[in-house]
């Protein structure tokens, strides 16, 4: 019923360790670029003419370097990007390059989730935070981001399910996970069962992911009464 | 400094206050010329239409909008020459209340009022217990690990009031704080922000577009017209004799209705 690589994948725990890799890239290169882009876009959003800092030229500046590499399709990205990793890890290829590389394409990206996140806080919240004499960083870490917070969470979601897709995409330069045995072993020898089984557990991970991240999103978020009563 | 520019004592004063809005072909004139002096312990309304203004004047008074000429006087000091650390602890002796409530959705009702402690640094033990005090004060002790999300207008005001007060603040500004309600809460808010008034000699502006929001509670009134002020005095005066056009067009319906409530004192007479 399965061909015979398949079954090898698995008895040698190739399969398995592809399920981790997957995850453990996914999740890592997710905390750095949440690291990077979660300041990035605060610093988007308080720069803003209608923020509570604004500064154009910074605002601007910052804007037009996300949307570069923003605009940049992931797989080129990549490539062009080689030397930058060689620059930060010591080597072009292998799984810690590939982290640098998704951090790279990840954090404009989470920038963006950030900044939009923050965008939907009441103003008139902010104003009456500003009326009651808080300065900018307690607006920040008292009112924006905990205001944010369910938007935030369910942001981070898609940014993780992003960057999975980009993580299948790094097998190119030599990254391991479920998307290089589904390229190496499956497609470019021949087997679909591998490749169609590295895409049945790739969905299994995604929705894991999305259906936590919701949930959690929801069971924090005190707008809806249900439940949220008691702490 | 001429006396003329010299704050007298303990008051809000705004002199030859003027605001413009400057957008990118053309210039909105929001306030011109404004000039008023609030007493201590009174209750001051502005009213006036939609677009007159009033909004504006209101955030004037603490600076979330910066007057574009004239002066604001608090307590006799130009507060509009503060820098930005004299300007925020200002603000905690100055609270603030919204149409919209505007209260922080994440955070429990204790937790909002301690929200103003927290900005200037008092402990939590002693901010929960003042704003305990405070919840006692607006009636809603029993719901103070609830959510904004779980309470009624009435309530979510009640706790925006409780906490512009936690800071102990001698000014309240409202600002349009009983347009979202229905009649009869915004009957209740109206006595409660009197009872303020009384027994913790709050002094209050109000800021409003209903006549019987100032009949109720207001000393004197100030009537805001194309950014402008038309008229201004007490508020019986004002509503006996009212002298500009557009106080006679804001009391003129209002009173007939008003005197038609005293008379049916035992009716429910909200019909606009």
């Amino acid at each position: 019923m399965f061909s015979e690589m398949l079954v090898k994948l698995w008895e040698n725990g190739i399969i398995q360790m592809g399920i981790w890799e997957t995850i453990y890239m996914t999740v890592l290169s997710s905390m750095i670029a949440y690291v990077i882009g979660l300041p990035l876009g605060v610093i988007l959003h308080i720069t803003d003419a209608e923020g509570i800092y604004p500064l154009r030229w910074v605002n601007r500046i910052l804007g037009l370097f996300v949307n570069f590499f923003r605009s940049i399709p992931f797989i080129i990205l990549m490539v062009a990007m080689l030397p930058v990793a060689k620059l930060i890890v010591g080597v072009s290829l292998g799984n810690r390059a590939m982290i640098v590389m998704l951090v790279i394409a990840a954090s404009p990206y989470v920038a963006r989730m950030v900044e939009s996140s923050l965008k939907e806080v009441n103003a008139g919240v902010i104003e009456a935070a500003q009326s009651m004499g808080a300065n900018n960083f307690q607006l920040v870490w008292k009112v924006l981001l905990p205001e944010a917070k369910p938007s935030l969470i369910v942001g981070s979601v898609i940014s993780m399910v992003t960057i999975l897709g980009y993580s299948a995409m790094a097998s190119t330069i030599g990254g391991t996970g479920l998307g290089q045995i589904a390229i190496s072993y499956g497609h470019q020898r021949f087997n679909p069962d591998v490749t169609w089984c590295c895409v049945i557990l790739t969905v299994i991970i995604v929705q894991v992911i999305q259906e936590v991240g919701t949930w959690i999103a929801h069971k924090t978020d005190k707008r809806y009464s249900g439940g949220s009563a008691v702490k | 400094m001429s006396p003329e520019l010299k704050g007298r004592g303990r008051m809000i004063e705004l002199r030859h206050l003027g605001k413009t809005y400057k957008t990118a072909n053309r210039e909105i004139v929001a306030l011109e010329d404004i000039n008023l002096s609030v007493q201590d312990g009174e209750i001051f309304g502005i009213i006036g239409l939609s677009g007159a203004g009033k909004s504006t004047l209101v955030r004037c008074v603490n600076l979330l909008e910066k007057p574009s000429s004239g002066h604001v006087f608090i307590d006799g000091e130009d507060i509009t020459e503060f820098d930005r650390k004299s300007l925020l602890s200002l603000r905690r002796s100055i609270g603030m209340i919204f149409q919209d409530f505007n209260l922080l959705e994440q955070r429990s009702v204790l937790r909002n009022v301690t929200f103003p402690l927290e900005v200037s640094g008092v402990k939590r033990a002693a901010a929960r217990e003042r704003a305990m005090e405070l919840l006692k004060l607006v009636g809603l002790s029993d719901r103070a690990e609830s959510f904004p999300s779980q309470l009624s207008g009435g309530q979510k005001q009640r706790v925006a009031i409780a906490r512009a007060l936690a800071t102990n603040p001698k000014y309240l500004l409202c600002d349009e704080a009983t347009s979202a309600l229905d009649p009869n809460t915004t009957r209740s808010i109206l006595e409660l922000l009197k009872k303020i008034n009384q027994t913790l000699g709050v002094t209050i502006i109000v800021i409003t577009h209903e006549m019987k929001v100032i009949y109720q509670i207001c000393d004197r009134v100030a009537v805001l017209d194309q950014s402008r002020i038309a008229e201004e005095g007490s508020v019986s005066e004002v509503f006996t004799n009212p002298r500009s056009k557009i106080a006679r067009e804001l009391i003129l319906p209002e009173r007939i209705g008003a005197s038609w409530q005293k008379n049916s004192s035992t009716e429910q007479q909200e019909e606009v």
